[in-house]
């Protein structure tokens, strides 16, 4: 409590909740910021060339389109932030199959099989994982862009002055937020 | 071995220093990362931005 001159006053302080969320709230980023460069200078020059720009796209255009569209700025970095953690985790995973792939020779698969193999067939595996590394790492985040892309067109071409007040006043007589689908 | 909490602490500080260089060249030879970087500090301000304008802090008179 604090005692002001001629007034006592309670003031609410800051909760452990409160707290927490202000914690999550700037370490969440900061932890994907540490992964991510962690992930780019894991794959080399492949990572510092390729990576780094897709993942910094991807993330500025997440950012972007938080701003404009307002209503939905929450579950738009939300969601950035978890795209770019699975394409991250995916992309590791897929490094870690072609590691463990590239030991495995066609004349081992001859053996396990018991039967001649074609010799091509058994030692190409690891190069269609190294395709679906490509394909992974710039399909994402093009695909990723054009959501955004499409999200900030729908947005733009339905809302109005007139919906938007519409939209404040649900405050007030729902209590209900509308969230643009 | 004689437990000496001063070069722990030595260690400890230069390990840090050694973490912060090594970061700002990386930061500095790769430009990209600038971006990575500047995507991470503006989802910090807008998440902090949102949870300030959210929280509540009550404050009213007693008597």
């Amino acid at each position: 409590m604090e005692y002001k001159e001629n007034a006592l006053t309670y003031k609410r302080k800051m909760s452990g909740a409160d707290i927490l969320r202000f914690a999550k709230a700037i370490c969440f980023p900061v932890l994907l910021f540490i992964f991510a460069v962690i992930t780019i200078f894991q794959f080399a020059v492949f990572g510092s060339s390729i990576l780094a720009p897709l993942i910094g796209v991807m993330w500025v255009g997440g950012v972007v389109c938080a701003l404009l569209i307002p209503s939905q700025k929450t579950s738009i970095l939300n969601e950035t932030h978890i795209t770019i953690a699975i394409y991250i985790v995916t992309l590791i995973a897929v490094r870690a199959l072609i590691k463990m792939l590239s030991g495995v020779s066609s004349e081992m698969m001859q053996s396990a099989f018991n039967q001649p193999l074609p010799l091509t067939g058994g030692e190409t595996f690891s190069g269609y994982l190294q395709t679906l590394l490509y394909i992974t790492t710039v399909m994402t985040p093009l695909g990723f862009i054009g959501m955004e892309a499409k999200k900030v067109f729908t947005f733009r071409k339905k809302n109005n002055k007139g919906k938007e007040l519409e939209r404040l006043r649900g405050y007030r007589y729902n209590n209900r937020q509308h969230f643009d689908g | 071995m004689q437990f000496n909490l001063s070069y722990l602490l030595q260690s400890f500080i230069t390990f840090n220093i050694n973490a912060a260089s090594n970061l700002a060249y990386i930061v500095s030879t790769n430009g990209w990362l600038l971006l990575i970087a500047a995507g991470a500090i503006a989802s910090v301000i807008m998440y902090m931005k949102d949870e300030v304008e959210t929280s509540v802090h009550e404050e009213q008179a007693i008597l």
